[in-house]
């Protein structure tokens, strides 16, 4: 058996295969970086080549999964399962991943969340080129509590910046036939995506970790920026399904062979106690932090953001605001 | 001193299928008699005798002490929680639906995500992400192409005799509306529902019942023709193709999946905190059952990107309508 082991900012985790090649198909390369082990994972993913495919979760901190190595190897199985016992291994570590962006400025940052093609990326490229902000992530913001219970952010799972040629066309259209060479015009649509470095963009990176002061839902929209309150309940459930969906199970897919027919059953990897991490951070969240659904463009959105109070104030809200 | 304690067995139907539910409650028994729809969907009913529907072997139990507990066993899902914070919480009849949701699921009936209207005796499919825009489709489809509502928000799919059915609508439908999607769509009925959206405020959310919108709704089963995968304004240009089979299983799987495994299943304590832990309700047999009927709708080629303007989405929906009654 061989075996690697990734660290991730600090979590740890281990894959364990009888098939060399197949350790860089867990992509948990892109996350971090190779090490030797020198302590314990906090979480073993195994691997080995077997005709009959199976899989197998130990209720802590082991997933050994079998399958025809000829029909996982053109497959994406491996990475979706190194992509949740990732997720598993960070919440473990009190880091849960959102599907947001965040954005700081002198020590200060800033959560935009939404759905696809909300304008979290093109707000968040206009946050950093017009008002100063640096990026902390661009669409997997690592979250979690400081030692006094105030959320912050404390990086990215995913370096670099995603661009969806549709979206990032409408606000920076020469830029965006030059980093979409040849997909301009291709029919490809919402759908054609390219991850560039934040230099290339000419983004500052913020470090981490920053405390967080607020957090925007986006909805692009053409016009001036208006805005709408957000309502706890859906703002709870909004922000719960965003950091559950991957470790309960029900974001993951296993299809392999012929048409992505065949399948097996992935157990939810989720625990009460990683329950109640989450809604801890959520509840924080919800109760201390500055917070509106906004809509409007992206110029527009982004200089309502630079403005929010929490940022003009250089500090938090004194026990803390409800959004 | 020992209290006895008794507890009573009942029977519960939803969605065609019983299930025994045996409590020490009967203030939770007289609440349930008093429910006609379970959180809102189906027809509720409760009895001391069985009901002529196919009994699910697994059974409901609901005691009403401390500390709160939930545990699904192998033949049993149990909850124990006081009364008054499982009435407001709701968490007893979230049960009771997820519990009957992965049974219908084990029998083959997968409820969707999304919108479902009929159009010249078949049934088309919205779904998407939140704020995609499966409500402003299925409202413009009724509103501009004469369709009938069949289901707002949880479609019921089976797979019947080859091919792919929508169950017709329960009950009431309704409309959730948010103003900003709605003021794209139809500014006047947008004016009528929300009154004047001109004092900038966004995210306003309004429940309006069909029959008010003078939108009619089908009861009856019909084949499902087309699922659309929704994405109203995401392009400019209109984007509408089919979706390749593992992105299709990937979009219907977690939506189907989420209602007996997912986040959604988070619940609210009586603070609108969120609530307890529940655990995955799903098996190797509901996966089994799931990804088999993936296998048969991702073959069919029913799954659809359609993205762009509404204007250009709804003419599209009207023209593959037209192709296929044809066919």
């Amino acid at each position: 058996m061989i075996e690697a082991c990734f660290d991730i900012q600090g979590t740890l985790v281990r894959v364990v295969t009888d098939v060399e090649e197949a350790v860089p198909l867990f992509g948990l390369g892109r996350y971090g970086s190779a090490v030797a082990p020198s302590r314990p994972a906090h979480f073993r993913l195994v691997y080995r080549d077997r005709r009959r495919a199976s899989l197998r979760w130990d209720g802590r901190g082991e997933l050994t999964f079998e399958g025809p190595w000829t029909l996982i190897r053109p497959s994406p199985v491996l990475e979706v399962l190194g992509n949740l016992v990732l997720r598993r291994a960070l919440e473990e570590c009190g880091r849960f991943v959102l599907h947001a962006s965040a954005v700081s400025r002198a020590g200060m940052a800033v959560v935009l969340f939404g759905g696809a093609g909300a304008g979290k990326t093109i707000t968040a490229i206009t946050l950093c080129r017009d008002h100063g902000f640096g990026l902390l992530s661009n669409g997997s913001a690592l979250l979690g509590l400081d030692g006094s219970g105030h959320p912050e952010v404390l990086g990215t799972l995913k370096p670099g910046v995603k661009l969806r040629y549709s979206s990032f066309s409408r606000s920076f259209p020469a830029e965006a036939d030059r980093l979409f060479a040849g997909v301009a015009g291709s029919g490809a649509g919402f759908d054609a995506k390219r991850t560039v470095a934040a230099a290339v963009l000419g983004l500052e990176v913020a470090t981490a970790p920053q405390p967080l002061v607020a957090l925007y839902h986006l909805r692009l929209l053409s016009g001036p920026a208006r805005t709408g309150s957000l309502d706890p309940v859906r703002l709870r459930v909004g922000l719960y399904e965003s950091l559950a969906r991957h470790v309960r199970g029900a974001a993951t897919v296993i299809a392999f062979g012929e048409g992505h027919r065949r399948s097996v059953y992935v157990p939810g990897l989720d625990s009460p106690k990683l329950h109640d991490d989450r809604r801890r951070l959520i509840e924080a969240m919800v109760t201390q932090l500055e917070g509106e659904y906004l809509a409007g463009s992206p110029s527009a959105c982004a200089a309502h953001i630079a403005g929010c109070r929490g940022l003009q104030r250089g500090g938090l809200a004194e026990g803390g605001g409800s959004p | 001193m020992t209290v006895a304690v008794t507890v009573r067995q009942v029977y519960v139907t939803w969605g065609g299928l019983q299930c025994r539910l045996s409590t020490d409650s009967s203030v939770a028994l007289d609440y349930l008699a008093g429910r006609r729809r379970l959180l809102g969907r189906g027809d509720l009913a409760v009895g001391s005798k069985p009901f002529p529907a196919p009994l699910v072997r697994r059974r409901m139990v609901y005691l009403d002490r401390s500390p709160e507990e939930i545990r699904v066993e192998r033949g049993r899902v149990f909850l124990a929680s006081p009364w008054e914070r499982a009435r407001r919480s709701d968490i007893l009849e979230c049960l009771l639906a997820v519990f009957f949701e992965r049974e219908l699921q084990l029998r083959g009936r997968f409820t969707v995500h999304g919108s479902a209207v009929a159009l010249g005796r078949s049934a088309y499919l919205f779904m998407g992400p939140k704020e995609a825009g499966k409500t402003t489709m299925a409202y413009a489809a009724c509103a501009r192409l004469g369709a009938e509502i069949i289901a707002n928000d949880a479609v019921i799919v089976s797979w019947e005799n080859g091919r792919p059915r929508v169950q017709g609508c329960d009950g009431d439908v309704s409309f959730t509306f948010r103003s900003q999607a709605l003021e794209e769509a139809d500014p006047d009925v947008c004016r009528r529902v929300f009154g004047s959206v001109a004092d900038g405020r966004v995210n306003l959310r309004k429940r309006v019942a069909a029959a008010d919108l003078a939108i009619s709704a089908c009861g009856v089963s019909l084949p499902l023709r087309r699922v659309y995968v929704v994405g109203l304004g995401l392009t400019r240009d209109l984007d509408c193709r089919p979706l390749d089979p593992l992105e299709a299983r990937v979009a219907l799987h977690e939506n189907i999946v989420a209602r007996i495994r997912g986040a959604s299943l988070v619940l609210f304590d009586e603070t609108d905190r969120l609530g307890p832990w529940l655990p995955d309700f799903s098996c190797p047999r509901s996966q089994a059952r799931l990804a088999a009927f993936l296998n048969q709708v991702c073959d069919s080629g029913l799954v659809w990107h359609l993205r762009g303007p509404l204007a250009r989405a709804v003419e599209t929906v009207r023209e593959h309508a037209a192709d296929l009654a044809a066919t």
